[in-house]
């Protein structure tokens, strides 16, 4: 069984298309990079791959789920790290994570290991809106995997975060693909891509350009090639827009 | 369904219902560092403490109100309109006297002074009037009144008198008075409960985008919706408990009272989920919030002056939501009052209460995908 399979996957906004017919698969304890500028589609891919939006057409499968018909039984088996951060900024480290746990029927007791595991321990009590940006994102990604997920979703996780911190957090998916969970990684830095994910999908104005592993992808173009040249090459403009 | 369907389906209905309490819990945590929060109920609170203290503004304790029904020849009247002990307001009807005293909203006192008194004058005995007070008044207050009525009725006179005291007047099913206070007040608190503070809790979460959040965990559109009714039902029997503190001496039947009172806020808490999903910024809030707000509570004030209007505008008055919740909590106060007399209202609130959670349920699960 996949972690993921998608099969023409497509969601229209007044006719326009965000993601056209995409169909792809992971497979279990896969780090899998869905690259692309802003606008690619990605955002509204992981949307609608943890039932957060209703495909126009196509269908996607998740641990076997799914995503309109099983939508409530996928979410025991994702968590998802949103591109903007998404806590209870009044109550603290620990509150935000003693609440996910009993949303998914936990003992609170695991929120203890989890700060540790995120290295928020001495900061737990500290209401979140005054934490720094990346201890905010080790929270989101705390609170993603309390209820040990099969596949986690993350959606631009080192966006706007100083280049220490998101190495840090880039440690940290890795070790998560050791420990057999499936990560589904959306960003548009080719670097991150390139390094943490073992198969690459590139996107453009919704659709999948480009579907390897980013040593074959960038064999294919020539030596010393990079993701960004594949990029260009693909679809005649940088990722981050016109030179 | 066999046993283990049963099992299942207890288990996927605790697991919901842990869902629901575990969002309900946070958002009430997260309200005692919520500025906005903390400021709507004290605006709330102050206003319910504000109604309740009303009629001592104009209650001169010194000077008493006396209703009285004088059929004597003995110029008791006119004697106590000039002894300047009570404000003395005649009534030409003995019939009227218990209306007019339901009506009271401080320390009243009805008297009828019968011709019996003429001829207790005449014959040197001590003359006694009848005497009516609300039910809900302490005993410290009944005490003073009936002392004070004593000394004033007596200096009048001219010699002493004694009032008996008649069987408690309860409050009329609809009056005015300290009951439709009561009952004004607990309106205008689970409204603004209602329409100020339950969208606050929508509408936060939607901002925070911690909504996305919450529906890719197992917390459903319903069990979310349900989590908020909660919370906005907590802080409605917040008001409940603290009116009911307030106008405790009305209060003769408490579970009923309690159900009726709860209904409404369940109704309102209903009303603020929707306009929640309606609203999308806390400053649309402010502006729709009164749009919404007003209609409910102005009603209520209109009702005081019903008679003047039309028909159709009494109808009207009579049955806006927030004058059906206000007579119903009236009604509770009133051992007069019998259910049956109030089907309609009950059905009412009922209704609408079912109309508004469907309403919130769709919306939300529209918004949802």
């Amino acid at each position: 069984m996949y972690a993921i399979e998608t099969c023409k996957l497509t969601r229209k906004y007044n006719g326009t298309f965000a993601v056209n017919g995409l169909s792809f698969h992971v497979q279990p304890g896969e780090i899998f990079g869905f690259l692309g500028p802003n606008g690619a589609g990605k955002t509204t891919t992981i949307k609608m791959l943890t039932g957060q939006l209703r495909p126009t057409s196509g269908r996607a499968e998740v641990m076997g789920c799914d995503i309109v018909e099983e939508r409530q039984a996928l979410k025991p088996h994702i968590g998802v790290v949103f591109e903007e951060p998404n806590l209870y900024e009044r109550l603290s480290g620990r509150d935000n994570l003693r609440f996910a746990a009993r949303l998914y029927g936990l003992n609170v007791d695991c929120v203890d290991g989890m700060l540790e595991r995120i290295g928020l321990v001495e900061n737990a009590r500290k209401r979140v809106k005054h934490y720094s940006s990346g201890m905010k994102q080790r929270l989101l990604i705390g609170r993603a995997l309390l209820h040990k997920p099969q596949v986690l979703f993350l959606d631009e996780p080192t966006r706007g975060l100083d280049p220490g911190v998101a190495r840090a957090i880039r440690l940290m998916i890795a070790e998560l693909a050791q420990d057999g969970v499936t990560v589904f990684l959306t960003t548009h830095y080719m670097e991150e891509a390139d390094r943490l994910s073992s198969r690459v999908a590139i996107l453009d104005k919704g659709n999948i350009i480009a579907l390897d592993t980013p040593s074959a992808m960038k064999a294919a173009h020539g030596a010393g090639a990079t993701l960004e040249d594949v990029f260009l090459a693909k679809t005649g403009h940088s990722l981050y827009g016109p030179r | 369904m066999d046993t283990i369907g049963i099992q299942t389906t207890m288990k996927q209905t605790h697991s919901r219902l842990a869902i629901i309490f575990a969002i309900a819990r946070k958002d009430m945590y997260e309200a005692i560092s919520n500025k906005r929060v903390v400021s709507i109920l004290i605006i709330a609170l102050m206003m319910a403490f504000f109604y309740r203290y009303l009629p001592n503004l104009h209650y001169d304790s010194a000077q008493p109100t006396v209703f009285l029904h004088d059929a004597s020849e003995s110029g008791l009247e006119e004697a106590l309109e000039n002894g300047g002990q009570v404000t003395l307001r005649s009534v030409h009807d003995p019939s009227h006297i218990v209306p007019l005293i339901q009506e009271s909203d401080a320390p009243e006192i009805g008297l009828i002074a019968s011709s019996d008194i003429d001829q207790a004058l005449a014959n040197g005995e001590t003359p006694v009037l009848e005497g009516y007070m609300v039910h809900w008044l302490s005993e410290r207050q009944v005490e003073n009144l009936l002392a004070h009525s004593e000394r004033a009725v007596s200096r009048a006179l001219g010699t002493a008198v004694r009032i008996e005291l008649q069987e408690p007047v309860p409050l009329a099913p609809e009056t005015y008075g300290l009951g439709f206070l009561a009952a004004t007040t607990s309106l205008f608190t689970l409204a603004f409960c209602g329409v100020a503070l339950v969208p606050n809790l929508m509408i936060e979460e939607r901002q925070q985008k911690t909504l996305n959040a919450l529906l890719v965990s197992p917390a459903g559109a319903v069990d979310i919706l349900l989590g908020k009714a909660l919370t906005g039902l907590f802080y409605s029997m917040i008001f409940i408990v603290v009116i009911g503190t307030l106008f405790y001496p009305l209060i003769i039947r408490p579970l009923v009272t309690l159900l009726i009172a709860a209904s409404a806020a369940s109704l309102f808490t209903l009303l603020g989920l929707l306009l929640s999903q309606i609203i999308k910024q806390q400053a649309q809030l402010s502006i729709y919030g009164m749009g919404v707000f007003l209609p409910l509570l102005l009603p209520q004030f209109l009702s005081v002056m019903a008679e003047l209007f039309p028909t159709w505008l009494q109808i009207a008055i009579k049955w806006a939501p927030g004058t059906v919740a206000a007579r119903l909590i009236l009604a509770s106060f009133s051992s007069q009052a019998r259910l049956g007399n109030y089907v309609g209202e009950l059905a009412y609130l009922f209704i609408s209460a079912a109309l508004l959670l469907t309403a919130n349920v769709i919306l939300l699960r529209r918004s949802d995908r």
